[in-house]
């Protein structure tokens, strides 16, 4: 069941999106998300969507495997859809039910709000399907580091992301695994009602928490044995550089931001 | 009665590009009161096997049969792991309570045993545990690596399973802490439990089982006597297995000019022939 969340997971691959540089991808990201929140209006996300769905054939990762990575968040999208639709402000009543009501606007908010989400989602998993942990990591340390002059802990930040990055994995496994030694002592987490359910789970998080605990401190010893001391005068094995790809891939993206501003001024929603 | 393995496969993550046949197609019995021995390589299946044992995975195609009944259907799942214990390689990291007491306890309240049973099972279980009473009050992180692991075992014992099944038991653990985990598994054995374990010391398998089955690839390869699979050395080593220390020397022997029987494979018995093979001269 847990191995079934794409969500996050880096899907290899040497298409021109994968080539691009981690900062690149970072800072388009964050473009394509400002687009989302700017665009006020459906023929926006139209646009958006066109264009992500562009980004996944470039990067040759299947239709299928990004919708997958849908599904965390199917509860979260119609929760704010049915929320919506009931709260929205407005006249227009199209359909009343004793204090429920849903309006005109409601539904357009809704769907508005519904399709925002998904289009988030989908842009910010395109970064991670296509990017490894890893260059993610150093494509942020490396865009935070001008504010280490101020005292932001750039590589701190970095290490300690990537390595709770690496063990999303290795804790997932030891969950199943746990799950199952537990369930073979006749454990049961499947039935009984909610605070039922809950008590169940503790054999379950305490040996993970006991785990964790003596990973971290195993990880700590591995990192001082081999003199890790911070990020200071530490050296990379890749350095990162931009490249022409880099900036062929933020000229199109200017190009959408300018679209999307375009469409907002003109009212074409 | 017996385990009754019928046509048993197991298909990983069917459908997608990682799909694997863990299992091939496997019939198996396994008789009550016998020692068995499952031995094989890394990925060969052993693992997936002994999981559809105690129904924690369910069969893709195929049926396993406890006491007579298809285990997959139908059965309560407590039932079945009432009577079929499954402890997983480092059982140690399924310790969670407070004291090693509550700890073995937690199998048998899941089965709803009344206290004073619950009490008299913990008690039995640490005591062929080897753990001395005034450890079961400690925590079970309190406890060294041995003990810890031979605490987690108490705890699937204390369901006083008829048949148990041990996936590694000795693994990672220093000389003194196997012997001891050799001393437990006798003293489970003496009790009149099946056992099935699994291993990679072909040397424990040697010393302790009464019949080895061999997998490789989902499938069994060999199953038989200590004395039959430990003749097929060959065999073995295709399928990246070793024999036990004394077998080795016994084939080092024989390409030297002695002619020890190929069923010998324990220390006192490659002893003896040694003997009388240097008496004759």
């Amino acid at each position: 069941m847990l191995s079934n969340i794409t969500i996050g997971q880096y899907f290899p691959g040497t298409s021109f999106i994968h080539r691009l540089d981690p900062r690149t991808k970072i800072l388009l990201t964050v473009m394509l998300i400002v687009c989302i929140f700017v665009s006020k209006g459906f023929m926006g996300f139209a646009l958006i969507a066109l264009f992500m769905l562009f980004c996944a054939k470039l990067s040759r990762i299947s239709l299928k495997f990004i919708i997958r990575g849908l599904k965390p968040i199917a509860f979260i999208v119609s929760f704010t859809f049915i929320l919506n639709l009931f709260l929205g402000a407005g006249t227009d009543v199209i359909w009343e039910w004793g204090v429920l009501s849903i309006t005109k606007q409601g539904v357009r908010n809704a769907v508005y709000m519904a399709v925002r989400l998904v289009l988030l989602v989908t842009g910010t998993q395109l970064l991670t399907l296509t990017t490894s942990p890893i260059a993610l990591t150093d494509g942020l340390e490396r865009l935070f580091s001008p504010f280490k002059k101020i005292g932001f802990p750039a590589h701190e930040l970095a290490m300690m992301m990537s390595i709770a990055l690496r063990f999303i994995p290795t804790l997932i496994e030891e969950t199943e695994k746990i799950t199952k030694a537990q369930k073979a002592r006749g454990a049961d987490f499947e039935s009984g009602n909610l605070l039922k359910r809950a008590k169940a789970m503790l054999p379950l998080l305490i040996p993970l928490f006991v785990g964790s605990f003596r990973r971290a401190d195993d990880l700590a010893m591995a990192m001082e044995a081999r003199c890790y001391r911070g990020g200071n005068g530490r050296t990379k094995m890749n350095p990162l550089t931009f490249a022409k790809i880099d900036l062929i891939a933020a000229g199109v993206f200017t190009a959408l931001f300018a679209a999307i501003i375009v469409l907002n001024i003109f009212g074409i929603f | 009665m017996p385990i009754q393995v019928e046509h048993l496969t197991h298909v990983y993550a069917p459908g997608t590009p990682f799909e694997t046949k863990a299992l091939d197609d496997i019939n198996l019995t396994i008789e009550d009161g016998e020692f068995v021995g499952l031995i094989g390589h890394t990925g060969s299946g052993k693992s997936t096997l002994i999981q559809h044992l105690n129904a924690i995975m369910k069969p893709t195609s195929g049926r396993v049969l406890v006491d007579g009944e298809d285990i997959s259907q139908g059965v309560k799942k407590s039932d079945i792991r009432k009577k079929v214990g499954l402890v997983f390689q480092y059982p140690e990291y399924q310790l969670f309570e407070e004291t090693v007491e509550k700890d073995v306890a937690f199998g048998p309240k899941n089965l709803g045993l009344s206290e004073d049973e619950i009490a008299v099972r913990v008690k039995e279980a640490l005591e062929m545990a080897g753990l001395e009473e005034e450890q079961w009050k400690k925590s079970p992180f309190e406890l060294s690596g041995g003990q810890k692991r031979r605490a987690a075992i108490a705890g699937v014992l204390a369901m006083k399973p008829k048949t148990l099944i041990l996936d590694e038991p000795a693994a990672g653990l220093d000389p003194k802490g196997r012997s001891e985990m050799r001393r437990m598994i006798r003293s489970i054995r003496a009790s009149g439990a099946t056992i099935l374990m699994v291993s990679h010391s072909m040397d424990d398998v040697a010393r302790m089982c009464e019949r080895i089955i061999v997998m490789n690839h989902g499938k069994i390869a060999l199953d038989g006597r200590p004395d039959e699979v430990f003749s097929e050395g060959e065999k073995l080593h295709e399928m990246h297995l070793g024999l036990p220390a004394a077998a080795v020397l016994r084939d080092r022997l024989n390409t030297r000019g002695f002619q020890i029987p190929a069923n010998v494979y324990t220390i006192e018995q490659l002893k003896e022939e040694i003997l009388k093979a240097l008496k004759k001269e």
